[in-house]
């Protein structure tokens, strides 16, 4: 019997599957990285890390505490400055062409900090001004995406009391509002219930199905396994892209070794 | 007791030395650039009014114990590290007496600065000293009282109703002992003043102010201690506001100003103002008293040097709180939600232009009315320069907004 619930029971296990066999040679790639290296105070965390990403696909990004995986999602956002290599998404440079990364890129940050005093809607109501999005249109997206993740009645609720859960579920929000080409997920499971995260692997495989890439982090394995197309390993030396029979080895029997 | 008190110390100390070691740009927007603004009004005020008219008497008196109870309810109550300390076994007698200690300090720093106008007006400090002192001291120790006391009447199963009387809130009814425990130092200070102002056996009076200061400590901290285990997780619920009402009509885009800028500022703008409204509602109170006290006193007193004096400082204190306001809004910024800026798209220079028009807006509800009564009774030119400290002055506050909440990259 399926569990509904149960983000680990896929219901779109074949288009999954299909959109990660369909990977490559689909155009443009809307991620590229080349090189990448950062320190913070001498102390290495990246060390040339390449990889590209086309749209559509699904890229785990694997690593144990420390090894610097929202180090280097935060160096494809912008938050944090690279020491060499290069960022491209959709062809743009974050540290150069914010207007055009942004429009591109939708981020949820390991701690999606909201404005306490704001409450859920206009929280909403101000990415939808920022990004200068159609009013209407983005009104009723939000009012879909609220209600995909429970957070129907919500909306009135000022930032602050939401729980852990309800916020970052506000985060992947505002992230979606935009149709992104490129989503960046760091620990975006954290704290969501199972039904939550159900849902949202439903809309990301939706948004996978329409050609947006999805870079995720997170410490379940098991999630990432089944539901990622291959992976990019970082260990405190060294990094590792893990494609093709390298990543059906490791979706067996995930570990921090490769 | 004594050993926790020690330890609250070297607490205090090991995190006053690690912020000294690494000083950041947020010390000196919060602590040292407000203490360097305020010395130096403090001194022009004494420059060109006359501090003599302060006296040493109840406005003196006043003065002194006005700050100490506005601010005693943030020293004693609102420690962030209640909970953590508890859990490590410190007693939260210690803690409260810990917190009053400070308050008693920062009485002193008070007491000190009210002579500042005096020294620099070339009137001897000696006769203010000795009313402000005793005031500031016995004012912290009647707060560290009042709120021990208000803990206890809150915390209680049967709270006092009465206080809550004529209060439209519910919760706020319910902390009505701690909405009303600022009232017993200021006015419990201001008499003090009274009398040592008066001369009225001065060496008596000091003696006993003392005597009766001590007492209260005692039984303050007493009464806190045997109040903290309700107390203090109550206090936490506390801090939560009410969800305004509606579901976002507070957040309006394109009103005044804004509807003439880029829609990314004009989202800032909106953004800014409503946080503003909501975290900083002293920002925004403290424009109205002013700008009405303003517009009185050039109405009636406008021609007389200092009248206009008066007013160039408490519109100067005024925007100087504005200031404050806006650059905590980069404060906020820095602790995390700066992220969202970035993920949309937004621009260094989007996130000023908002910032600086929101401010300058927020100053003209101070300015305009001000720039008009000095215009119409003042008897003097230059009105426009009013709403030009406003541009300048929100200006600069934006700018420190920015820079406090860090670059995005």
């Amino acid at each position: 019997m399926t569990d509904r619930g149960d983000p680990l029971n896929v219901e779109h296990t074949s288009d999954v599957e299909h959109i990660n066999s369909a990977r490559a040679g689909s155009g443009a790639p809307v991620l590229e990285v080349r090189d990448l290296s950062k320190a913070y105070r001498r102390r290495p965390i990246l060390r040339g890390v390449s990889l590209t990403v086309q749209p559509g696909e699904a890229v785990a990004v694997i690593g144990g505490n420390g090894a610097g995986k929202s180090t280097f999602l935060g160096c494809l956002t912008g938050e944090r400055l690279p020491d060499s290599g290069t960022v491209r998404i959709a062809g743009a440079d974050p540290f150069a062409d914010l207007t055009a990364v942004a429009a591109a890129l939708g981020s949820v940050p390991e701690h999606p900090f909201l404005y306490g005093e704001l409450t859920v809607a206009e929280t909403l109501r101000f990415i939808t001004e920022a990004r200068r999005l159609d009013r209407a249109a983005s009104l009723e997206e939000s009012g879909r995406l609220l209600g995909i993740f429970g957070l129907e009645g919500a909306e009135g609720l000022p930032c602050r009391e939401l729980s852990q859960g309800m916020g970052r579920k506000v985060a992947v929000v505002a992230a979606l509002l935009h149709n992104p080409r490129l989503l960046v997920l760091d620990e975006v499971f954290n704290g969501l219930d199972r039904a939550s995260s159900a849902s949202l692997i439903r809309e990301l495989d939706h948004r996978r199905s329409r050609g947006c890439a999805v870079l995720l982090s997170s410490h379940d394995f098991t999630m990432l396994a089944e539901w990622c197309g291959r992976g990019l390993l970082l260990t405190r030396d060294s990094w590792k892209e893990l494609e093709g029979d390298a990543w059906q080895a490791w979706a067996r029997s995930p570990s921090l070794a490769g | 007791m004594v050993a926790d008190l020690l330890w609250l110390a070297r607490l205090d100390r090991a995190r006053l030395g690690g912020q000294l070691r690494v000083p950041s740009l947020t010390l000196l927007v919060a602590t040292i650039l407000p203490v360097v603004i305020i010395i130096s009004a403090l001194w022009s005020f004494g420059r060109i009014a006359d501090p003599a008219t302060l006296g040493a008497g109840p406005a003196l008196g006043m003065l002194v114990a006005g700050p100490v109870s506005f601010l005693a309810y943030g020293v004693l109550m609102r420690g962030g590290d209640d909970l953590f300390l508890r859990q490590l076994g410190v007693h939260p007698g210690s803690i409260f007496l810990y917190r009053a200690f400070r308050l008693l300090g920062l009485a002193i720093a008070i007491g000190v600065a009210v002579l500042i106008p005096f020294v620099a007006g070339g009137v001897a400090p000696g006769r203010p000293a000795l009313a402000g002192f005793p005031v500031a001291i016995f004012s912290a120790a009647i707060a560290a009282l009042s709120f021990g006391l208000a803990a206890g009447a809150t915390s209680s199963a049967s709270p006092p109703r009465w206080m809550g009387m004529g209060m439209w809130d519910r919760e706020l009814a319910a902390a009505a002992p701690l909405v009303y425990a600022p009232l017993v130092p200021f006015l419990a200070g201001s008499l003090l003043g009274w009398l040592l102002g008066a001369g009225i056996a001065v060496t008596a009076t000091t003696l006993v102010t003392f005597l009766l200061a001590l007492v209260s400590l005692m039984v303050g901290v007493r009464v806190f201690a045997s109040a903290a285990p309700g107390f203090v997780p109550r206090a936490r619920e506390m801090t939560y506001v009410p969800a305004p009402e509606g579901q976002g009509e507070g957040f309006s885009v394109g009103k005044g100003i804004s509807g003439l800028l880029p829609r990314g500022s004009a989202a800032v703008w909106a953004r800014d103002a409503t946080v503003v409204g909501r975290r900083f509602t002293w920002a925004s109170r403290v424009t109205w008293p002013v700008a009405i006290a303003s517009f009185a006193i050039l109405a009636r007193w406008g021609t007389d040097p200092s009248g206009r004096s008066w007013v160039i400082a408490a519109v100067g204190v005024a925007l100087l709180v504005q200031s404050a306001a806006v650059i905590g809004i980069g404060g906020v910024e820095r602790k995390g939600v700066r992220w969202l800026d970035r993920s949309v798209g937004l621009r260094e220079r989007e996130r000023f232009l908002g910032r600086w028009v929101g401010a300058f807006e927020l100053s003209l509800w101070l300015l305009l009315p001000v720039a008009l009564a000095w215009n119409w009774w003042s008897g003097q030119a230059g009105a426009w320069l009013w709403p030009l400290a406003g541009a300048v002055t929100a200006f600069s506050a934006s700018a420190l907004s920015i820079l406090s909440a860090g670059r995005f990259r």
